[in-house]
């Protein structure tokens, strides 16, 4: 009776521990969605008996009612009350206090904490503007139980002091992406700014991530010449941008460049960005494949037991955790200091010869050739221990593809360059999806504008008055162009606000709402 | 719509003899109240009476400005009297017989038979009392560390100082130092116990731990077991209380 409980949850796959969730190369991950069987008692969806019928929930979303801040509560205003200092201070003192039930690699959650925050903002695709940090949608399904996700629940588990310290101040979202900021600055990182401003939702968005009904599955959402589905920005379900083996697991770091290419593009980064973003990131902490995952790991969060309270991926291997983590099944650092911001990747990956090895999980990664480096990089937890430094294949595209190639030694000889390149990277990351300035909340975001934040000239004149509206409203009938002028500009100015976070700030601008209700009535 | 606090059903057949009711206690208290509700009335010269439903009431919203006083909340339960009471002959048995809860996630009452599991059939319960996400979460918390189970247990009374209202649950239930385990041959039994001492801290149902489970109530947890939360706990608490306890007044609608 009681197995029945994780149905609450709105995703119910992967309830049976024998199904199994990594994002370690298909060979080796049986998936299994379980087409879960209504129970006796509960209610059909009209969908169920008419699937053709149309779906008015997304319309439905996020209703005041489930939000426990009630309908009143102003985010922002919240935020203003932070004193930012104090809590970066908390979460500088939390990155070096280790957990015992999920010890820090090398005793610094910074790396972990990086990914987090990448995570939670690099869902955002150009083409719909769903996705992306605000909402702090990673809390929820599906994104909380993707296998791109694995380990994430841990990390704001630790973060959980912190939330629980600034309660309403400081949302979910804004704090993972503040964590990840201050985690790059602990370790030596010179961050661009941040911005608060990122509202909680306290339920999981309506979002369309691929066709497929199989987690990993990757090839209805490609048609032709690896032709990617719009609006979508990720090579497979449940990982956010590409597989790190290269397209399917084929370890060819030439057509892995060319997925990154295309998802990073759908993100609205260039191939500098791109670099950048990449060599950046992976300059911090390792990949943890320790194991085998289908024979330890067992299911993600939303179909674990209710014992777990909310954690995933009980790793029943080894100690299941430290050392014998599993995450994306690949295994090993970058380079030899994961947990401070040095130019070690780009000396590596160009410094070293590279050939194929496989993880302890069995996935395809690169080491130096003949042995070389073997004892360079220190164990995460073992301190007898040293490793190889390692590459995925898509680091190797960076190396083989001569676009990347270019910019990846242009960073490599110019360590400032680099540096900078990968700030302004991160910043966009991290804001893209909150549209322009005038959403961004604190006093440590730059002041300069960028072309991705469609900027606006500030209003330095006059604006007109009650008798110049009128007058106006006059003027623009007589022209005789009213239902053009509805069709083609003022509601097509209106109907280009992207995705429905951004709809409901439009709404919020009572102004241009009732202009349009009133001119087409 | 059916049921509620008006009338004072729970004195007459069939729900005097429900099993969710606790007879044997239910009886005690309803000695008492009667006992208030003729002193009172006799002791009146007009014509003013006390309704023994509005005295059940009555009795829920002292108990809580007490339990919230505990913690130096001071505040008074929005009462209003009207409520009457039903003789037996008004009453058909048979009808009422269905109103019988076979799960009530609220007082962590769960009887043979279901085909749903606890936490499915709070859900549905709290549906019934037209209850959103943050209502049904924060009764639930508040009756708990009230100590309030149908069977007297201590399931999911995740406090120290059970009889007073505060966030406590919430606060407890996403503690990391406690981990969770199922209690060996026991039906929807589970011990939290303390990571470092590995003592048993805790005992809770599933219907409790579903608030740190799911991801959804979670969040909502977590919104009132922070430290800006304690407040707005008893303030939402006595919100969604008296909305439960108004369902039936019709005459105030």
């Amino acid at each position: 009776m009681l197995t029945k409980v994780n149905k609450l949850s709105t995703y119910t796959s992967n309830k049976h521990s024998t199904c199994l969730i990594s994002a370690v190369s298909l060979a080796i991950a049986s998936m299994c969605i379980s087409q879960s069987a209504l129970a006796n008692g509960m209610p059909k969806t009209n969908t169920f008996w008419w699937p053709e019928q149309l779906n008015l929930q997304p319309l439905r979303q996020n209703d005041a009612k489930s939000n426990p801040l009630g309908g009143d509560f102003n985010y922002a205003e919240a935020f203003k009350t932070l004193n930012l200092a104090n809590v970066k201070s908390d979460i500088k003192a939390l990155l070096t206090s280790s957990q015992d039930w999920w010890p820090a690699d090398y005793g610094h959650y910074g790396p972990f904490f990086v990914r987090m925050a990448w995570h939670s903002t690099g869902t955002y695709r150009m083409s719909d503007g769903r996705g992306g940090g605000a909402g702090g949608q990673q809390r929820f399904e599906p994104l909380n139980s993707w296998p791109d996700n694995v380990s994430l629940d841990k990390a704001r588990r630790l973060l959980w002091p912190i939330k629980q310290k600034y309660g309403r101040s400081l949302s979910w979202a804004d704090l993972m992406v503040l964590t990840g900021n201050v985690a790059m600055e602990s370790m030596g990182f010179t961050i661009y700014g941040f911005a608060g401003g990122r509202e909680d939702d306290f339920e999981p968005d309506l979002v369309y991530w691929g066709p497929e009904k199989e987690w990993l599955g990757g090839n209805e959402r490609y048609s032709g010449e690896r032709k990617l589905e719009e609006p979508l920005a990720a090579v497979q379900m449940g990982l956010i941008y590409v597989n790190p083996e290269g397209p399917n697991g084929n370890h060819d770091p030439i057509s892995a460049a060319a997925d990154i290419r295309d998802v990073f593009a759908r993100m609205a980064m260039n191939d500098e960005e791109t670099v950048a973003l990449i060599a950046g990131g992976h300059t911090f902490g390792k990949a943890h494949g320790a194991h085998k995952p289908d024979e330890c790991l067992e299911p993600a969060p939303a179909g674990a037991a209710i014992e777990e309270q909310g954690l995933g991926w009980k790793n029943k291997c080894g100690k299941g955790n430290a050392e014998d983590t599993i995450t994306s099944g690949l295994e090993g650092a970058w380079s030899v200091s994961p947990t401070q911001w040095t130019m070690q990747y780009l000396d590596n990956l160009f410094g070293f010869e590279w050939v194929k090895t496989q993880s302890p999980a069995g996935a395809t990664q690169w080491i130096p050739k003949d042995g070389a480096g073997a004892n360079l990089v220190p164990d995460a937890h073992v301190k007898s221990k040293r490793h190889a430094p390692i590459m995925f294949t898509t680091d190797l595209a960076l190396k083989e593809d001569p676009n990347y190639r270019k910019i990846a030694e242009r960073f490599h000889a110019n360590p400032k360059e680099f540096e900078l390149a990968f700030s302004k990277a991160w910043f966009k990351l991290t804001h893209r999806d909150m549209g322009p300035r005038a959403r961004y909340v604190g006093d440590e975001s730059p002041t300069d504008d960028f072309l991705w934040q469609d900027p606006i000239p500030t209003v330095d004149y006059s604006l007109i008055d009650d008798r110049d509206i009128k007058n106006l409203k006059k003027k623009l009938l007589e022209g005789g162009y009213f239902r053009l002028s509805i069709g083609g500009n003022c509601l097509g100015s209106c109907r280009q606000f992207q995705s429905d976070r951004y709809a409901r700030w439009c709404e919020r601008s009572a102004y241009s709402t009732r202009a349009t209700k009133g001119l087409g009535s | 719509m059916r049921g509620g606090a008006n009338g004072a059903r729970i004195q007459l057949a069939p729900q005097k003899d429900w099993e969710v009711n606790n007879p044997d206690e239910l009886n005690k208290v309803l000695t008492y109240l009667n006992k208030v509700k003729k002193d009172f009335d006799d002791g009146q010269s007009g014509d003013k009476q006390v309704s023994l439903a509005d005295l059940i009431v009555l009795g829920g919203a002292a108990a809580i400005e007490q339990a919230a006083s505990k913690n130096d909340f001071d505040i008074e339960v929005p009462f209003v009297p009207g409520r009457s009471d039903a003789t037996q002959a008004q009453t058909e048995v048979k009808s009422f017989e269905v109103l019988e809860p076979k799960a009530d996630g609220f007082r962590n009452y769960y009887a043979q038979g279901n085909t749903l599991s606890p936490v499915e059939m709070l859900v549905d319960k709290a549906n019934t009392l037209d209850l959103s996400v943050p209502e049904m979460s924060v009764l639930v918390a508040g009756l708990r560390v009230m100590n309030t189970n149908a069977d007297g247990s201590d399931r999911g009374v995740l406090t120290d100082n059970p009889g007073s209202l505060n966030n406590d649950f919430f606060v407890n239930l996403l503690d990391m130092s406690t981990r969770w385990e199922k209690a060996k041959d026991k039906e929807d039994l589970y011990l939290g116990i303390d990571r470092k001492s590995n003592k048993q801290r805790w005992r809770a149902s599933s219907v409790d731990l579903i608030f740190g489970s799911n991801s959804e109530l979670r969040a909502v947890a977590e919104v009132y077991a922070s430290d800006d939360a304690h407040q707005q706990f008893v303030e939402d608490f006595v919100n969604a209380w008296t909305k439960v306890m108004t369902l039936d007044r019709f005459d105030l609608q």
